[in-house]
């Protein structure tokens, strides 16, 4: 059963598996997060795997009005990986996992505009790179 | 044992000190480069997103 398994449950102290938050709006599930810890030194690594959608917005027709829908379910997700953090010492970096090409495509340009507004002191404390297929964030230190 | 709960990971103090500056950057990044891709983008996270295919070819 997954409430039994180690996928479920606070961050904090579990390493190098699959672990899975809901990205709910008003009660109702729209997607889950699927995040990987991992350790460097002293340092812990957050990675964001996957975000499997909810079937409502997954199998919606491509709209303008999806594509919004699915971005604020990404970008949701995102920001709620940050605010976990709160729950692992030591978490000093987040990294977003390109999946497809079309994701990859997507946080390169994330990177692009964040990259602006960090030059403009608009996110103190946090460097945004491209590693790879990896969208990541580090504490500035 | 107690933690100390209340600035959490140096990440999270860098991103709770500036919540909201953050927040709005990362919607507006997500937007902008949703626009800079154009009609691809309708694909992000839908089941067009080309998981499928590239399943398909590892397959293969």
């Amino acid at each position: 059963m997954i409430e039994e398994g180690a996928s479920i449950g606070p961050l904090n102290g579990r390493l190098n598996v699959p672990i899975y938050y809901g990205v709910h709006d008003k009660g109702v599930l729209k997607a889950l997060v699927q995040m990987v810890q991992s350790q460097r030194g002293r340092d812990i690594w957050i990675k964001m795997t996957d975000l499997y959608m909810c079937p409502e917005i997954e199998l919606e027709v491509d709209t303008e009005a999806s594509t919004a829908d699915r971005l604020s379910v990404f970008t949701t997700a995102l920001l709620g990986v940050f605010a976990l953090t709160k729950q692992v010492d030591g978490a000093d970096t987040i990294k977003v996992y390109g999946r497809t090409e079309a994701l990859v495509t997507f946080l390169r340009g994330m990177h692009d505009a964040l990259a602006v507004f960090s030059s403009l002191g608009n996110m103190p404390g946090i460097n945004v790179s491209i590693e790879g297929r990896w969208l990541v964030f580090r504490t500035g230190k | 044992m107690i933690i100390d709960m209340k600035r959490g990971s140096p990440l999270f103090a860098a991103f709770s000190d500036n919540r909201m500056a953050f927040e709005t950057a990362v919607k507006v990044a997500a937007d902008i480069s949703a626009k800079k891709m154009g009609a691809e983008a309708a694909s992000l996270f839908s089941l067009r997103d080309g998981r499928l295919s590239q399943a398909k070819q590892k397959a293969a």
